[in-house]
């Protein structure tokens, strides 16, 4: 018998390692090897164009110490950011999945209209988004006035324009939905018909059932968006170029201006890796947090 | 419940699904419509909801300046290679990560975690240069390869959370039965999770043939160019010719429009699968 | 197993250029008598001066570029006429989206794929300090074509006071641009041409008062004017440094201080002359408080749908307000005493990487001809300005590109545009101060509350020097900018 699960526990190994090992691969080539070589560059003031030369940790004092001025200044804009979105696209998009998931007809269709903001490519909808929203003649504020509430400035002004990108952000949201919807799938029906024949209402339905089933996908979505949000780029880099006053600095549009417009590739990878560090935290609390309510049927 | 109730929350369901649909439908309208302007009537004010003068000339012109059937057939053969790549490996890997219990697991989940973390603006370069050093120039392998190899985080962390929430009892029953962790992951994971796999599919679709910046870096000849870069070559910052990158926006959109309807079907399909499960 | 992979790549290129080189070589050469004889007689004299074989074996060269679909299709009928001449020559055109041009050309140098040739934009200039492209002066030394003074002098990108990445390739200038209807309709005069009779300051506000006008249909000058519903605004313009710069010098102030130790936006001279351009938008209300310029409707859409009368930009916009079908014009900035502006724009730059360094130069000559084909000179007939003296002096060359009669260019264009520049330039701000693509992003976004009226100029320029002293490190040129 203790021959046996040994024996068993082998085999798991060997499978356990064969099943990854395409990915295994991958991680060493496509992630490790680069962020190696971009940890060393961090520590130089490479340009690309020249060779580089060691500079120890200038890169990083220079962040630290203020001597940057735009540091301090993106990673607050990209937390703000971060902390608005993540809770407002979590709790919009489930929201929309359970109405798509119930019985109505033209289902299909409905969930394709859904998507469709989403696949809209980037620089159409921001063109799209711009127009509607300048504060002089766009369609937003002549609307406002016109039921007699005060104009906004939207993306024009510095207290607004993170709120601005915040709602924009729920009509992109597509993906995070259909992952939802996805996951609702594994929702037995059983468990559902059960309050029911109970006389649980919509809430308990929600809250006893639904919603505890669907904590791995919960879980999953909250941990991407708060990588992905702390990676947000194109928005700022195609609508608001950081601005007014760096107030829609994003912290990655603030790294790739560092890298490829003033060519510091060096001190860009300082930027990232401080970025690696701090989503790092956040993930690993997210997930020494998951054991308090995210439920695994297969475990 | 009450039976005018149910039908009043009917009502009241219809209702948002059908302006939240309208709201969702009104920029890809804007976006076709302003496809078919001239470059001054798209901003006018107050907007013009239909063009003065309909340009269907604006699309041949668009065809005229950039070869976009190339950048079509460029851009399947992308996707083809890659979504099918993406499909197989990562939930490969998932299920070596959610349904096998090994030593390396959850070190090689927290590495492939780590790869997400990282801005791709300081891997892009390195990365480029390593497959310059192997030998491919000019090459859609390096765009195809790390498909194969495990088709990116997203998608193994994914897929890796829909295996965890499926009862062991199921790979424990087929395992007493004498099947291998290769049966297990055919005949019983995948059929329960063709809803996730779908996902999966479309959003590694939707991604590679939205990416730009990889076929940018990679490819050198006009000729190799996929549809999303073709679009990008509209961009700038003194370009104002608006109406012809509506229109290459419409040509990138509507092959994801056709597979995405196709797409949801699975979906839905998954709803009938449930019923085995829990 | 490398060495014969590289072999056989090797084998089956040698294959492939000799077999290419044998079927076209004969079509080819019949193309050539064909096209020069159609093409004016600028390119057949250059194009007989050199030898039509410069080498036995057949040369590509690559050349990276960006542009909009005008552009390309310039560039690309240039270099079909380019191969037609000289049939050795093989051009492998890249066109490379704008936004992300540096990273692919990092990318390419990165991997030893370094281009032959290049648009370039003020990056250029590092390139040029990093030893990565050839000193202009050094390529035109002994050759005709290239001497020095055929060129403006205010237009050469240098990195030192002798080392050069050459002209401008691509002319622009900051230009007043008009909706005429707009002005006949609030029965106001047309914009002056002449240097001589542009309007002051004063009078600029006065004109774009009269043209602002509320949802009521009352003028900024009436008092009952209401600010909060504008229909239409005087005067737009982008807030960029092309815009206030031509002022900021014609007022005494300059870019730099005096000693080009720090920045000398924060001095009252300079100082006032943005806080005039905030007060358009704050104080008098003719100007629209949303600047940005990715929010910005672009000046041919502001003219034609009358969102603006007046629209000051760079003249890249003139394309596009010609095929607007409005009836636009152009006018002298409104700048009375002291006129000062520039020409500024991207130029070509040869990679000390290439191998083919006479062949490059050939297409050098040849991509900035503004006669080397048809869709070049179109691009030198609405966009861009020359930049060689003699399209400045000689009346008829003047004519081939600036006459009134052709279709993209308004009354008065000549005077407004072309003399008021030619006559009033210094070297453009962009080109001549060091580091300046990271001290205006510290400018422009400080600015930002001056145009929102948060601060005013003097107070937000004060507050940036700090920062924006530890970057300055003078001039190319070594004058003031």
């Amino acid at each position: 018998m203790k021959n046996k699960m040994t024996l068993r526990k082998k085999r798991e190994n060997i499978a356990g390692f064969f099943f990854s090992l395409p990915c295994i691969i991958g991680f060493i080539m496509f992630a490790a090897i680069p962020m190696m070589v971009s940890l060393g560059l961090s520590f130089t003031d490479y340009n690309v164009i020249n060779h580089s030369t060691f500079v120890g940790l200038d890169n990083y004092s220079k962040l630290f110490n203020g001597d940057d001025p735009y540091f301090y200044k993106s990673l607050k804009v990209t937390i703000y950011y971060v902390a608005l979105s993540v809770p407002t696209s979590i709790i919009f998009s489930f929201s929309i999945a359970m109405l798509l998931n119930r019985d109505i007809k033209g289902k299909g269709i409905f969930r394709t209209l859904f998507y469709l903001p989403s696949i809209v490519p980037t620089v159409a909808i921001s063109a799209i988004w711009l127009w509607v929203l300048n504060p002089d003649f766009g369609l937003a504020n002549s609307i406002l006035k016109s039921i007699g509430l005060s104009p906004s400035r939207w993306l024009t002004s510095e207290a607004t324009v993170i709120p601005t990108l915040v709602f924009i952000n729920l009509w992109t949201t597509g993906s995070t939905m259909v992952i939802f919807l996805a996951g609702m799938q594994d929702v037995p029906r059983q468990l559902i018909e059960a309050v029911e024949i109970d006389g649980g209402g919509f809430r308990t339905k929600l809250f006893h059932v639904i919603v505890p089933m669907m904590t791995p996908t919960i879980f999953y979505n909250v941990v991407m968006g708060f990588i992905s949000g702390f990676q947000v780029f194109a928005q700022s880099y195609i609508m608001t170029s950081g601005g007014p006053n760096n107030s829609s600095l994003f912290y990655v549009f603030y790294l790739y201006r560092e890298a490829f417009q003033f060519m510091r590739m060096g001190s860009a990878c300082s930027i990232a890796w401080v970025l690696f560090i701090i989503i790092m935290i956040f993930t690993a609390i997210l997930f020494k947090l998951q054991n308090k309510w995210v439920y695994y049927g297969g475990e | 419940m009450g039976k005018a109730k149910k039908i009043l929350n009917k009502i009241i369901v219809y209702i948002l699904v059908i302006f939240g649909g309208i709201a969702c439908l009104i920029p890809l309208l804007w976006m076709f419509r302003s496809s078919l302007m001239n470059s001054v009537e798209i901003f006018m004010t107050p907007p013009k909801v239909f063009p003065s003068k309909v340009l269907w000339s604006n699309f041949t012109e668009v065809f005229e300046l950039y070869p976009f059937l190339t950048y079509y057939k460029n851009s399947i053969i992308l996707v083809v290679l890659i979504v099918f790549g993406t499909v197989i490996t990562s939930s490969l890997c998932a299920y070596g990560l959610a349904r096998i219990k090994w030593v390396g697991r959850n070190i090689v989940f927290a590495c492939i975690m780590g790869s997400m973390m990282l801005p791709f603006a300081v891997t892009l370069i390195p990365t480029f240069i390593m497959f310059r050093k192997i030998g491919f120039t000019d090459s859609i392998i390096p765009l195809i390869v790390p498909a194969w190899l495990g088709g990116g985080a997203f998608y193994i962390f994914l897929l890796r959370q829909f295996f965890m929430t499926i009862p062991r009892d199921y790979d424990e029953a087929a395992y007493i039965d004498g099947a291998g962790h290769l049966k297990i992951y055919m005949k019983i994971i995948l059929p329960l999770t063709k809803p996730a796999m779908a996902v999966v599919g479309v959003f590694s679709f939707l991604n590679t043939w939205n990416d730009f910046l990889g076929p940018l870096v990679y490819l050198n000849s006009e000729s190799k160019y996929t549809v999303a870069l073709g679009l990008q070559l509209f961009t700038g910052v003194y370009r104002s010719e608006w109406n012809l990158m509506m229109a290459a926006s419409c040509l990138v959109v509507i092959p994801v429009i056709i597979v995405f309807i196709i797409g949801q079907r699975y979906f839905l399909e998954g709803l009938t699968m449930s019923g085995v499960k829990g | 197993m490398k060495m014969k992979k590289s072999k056989i790549t090797a084998l089956i290129l040698a294959v492939a250029l000799v077999m290419s080189g044998c079927s076209s070589s004969d079509d080819k050469t019949q193309q050539t008598t064909d096209t020069t004889a159609q093409t004016s007689t600028n390119t057949v004299t250059e194009a007989t001066t050199v030898p039509k074989t410069t080498s036995g074996d057949p040369v590509e060269i690559t050349f990276t570029y960006w542009g909009s679909g005008a552009e390309k299709e310039a560039i690309e009928a240039s270099i079909a006429t380019f191969e037609d001449a000289y049939p050795n020559i093989k051009v492998k055109g890249m066109h490379i989206p704008s936004e992300d041009f540096l990273t692919k050309l990092n990318a390419m140098i990165a991997a030893g794929e370094t281009p032959d040739i290049s648009y370039s934009a003020s990056w250029k200039c590092q390139f040029g300090e990093d030893g990565l492209i050839y000193n202009f002066f050094d390529l035109a030394k002994g050759d005709p074509d290239l001497s020095v003074d055929k060129y403006l002098d205010t237009c050469w990108w240098n990195w030192s006071p002798t080392e050069s990445a050459g002209p401008i390739m691509a002319n622009v200038t900051t230009s007043l641009m008009y909706n005429a209807d707009m002005f006949k309709e609030a029965n106001v005069d047309l914009p002056p041409t002449t240097v001589d009779s542009a309007w002051s300051w004063e009078e600029f506000v006065d004109v774009a008062q009269q043209l602002t006008i509320d949802s009521s249909g009352r003028n900024a000058k009436d008092p009952n004017f209401d600010s909060n519903n504008i229909s239409q605004y005087g005067i737009m313009f982008s807030p960029n440094w092309n815009v206030y710069m031509p002022f900021v010098y014609s007022n005494g102030g300059g870019y730099l201080n005096e000693d080009m130790t720090g920045l000398g936006l924060n001095d009252p001279a300079a100082a006032k002359v943005i806080q005039n351009f905030a007060d358009l938008i704050n104080v008098y209300h003719v100007a629209p408080t949303a600047i940005q310029s990715n929010s910005m409707p672009a000046a041919a859409t502001a003219l034609a749908s009358k969102q603006a009368a007046m629209y000051i930009d760079g003249s890249w916009n003139h394309l596009d307000l010609s095929k607007a079908g409005i009836n636009w014009g152009v006018g002298v900035l409104p700048i009375n005493q002291n006129y000062t502006t520039f020409l500024d724009g991207g130029s070509l730059i040869v990679f000390k990487a290439t191998e083919h360094l006479k062949e490059t130069m050939l297409l050098y000559k040849w991509i900035t001809n503004p006669e080397s084909s048809a869709e070049i000179t179109e691009m030198f007939r609405t966009i861009w300005l020359p930049v060689q003296k003699e399209y400045y002096t000689d009346a008829k060359k003047l004519d081939f590109w600036a006459s009134e009669d052709l279709p993209a260019r308004p009354t008065g264009f000549k005077d407004a545009v072309v003399l008021s520049t030619y006559e009033n330039q210094v070297i453009a701000t962009e080109i001549d101060v060091k580091n300046f693509n990271e001290i205006n992003t510290l400018v422009n976004s400080s600015l930002d509350q001056v145009w929102s009226g948060d601060k005013t100029a003097e107070e937000a320029m004060t507050e940036v020097k700090d920062q924006v002293d530890s970057l300055v490190d003078g001039t190319y040129s070594g004058n003031r900018s």
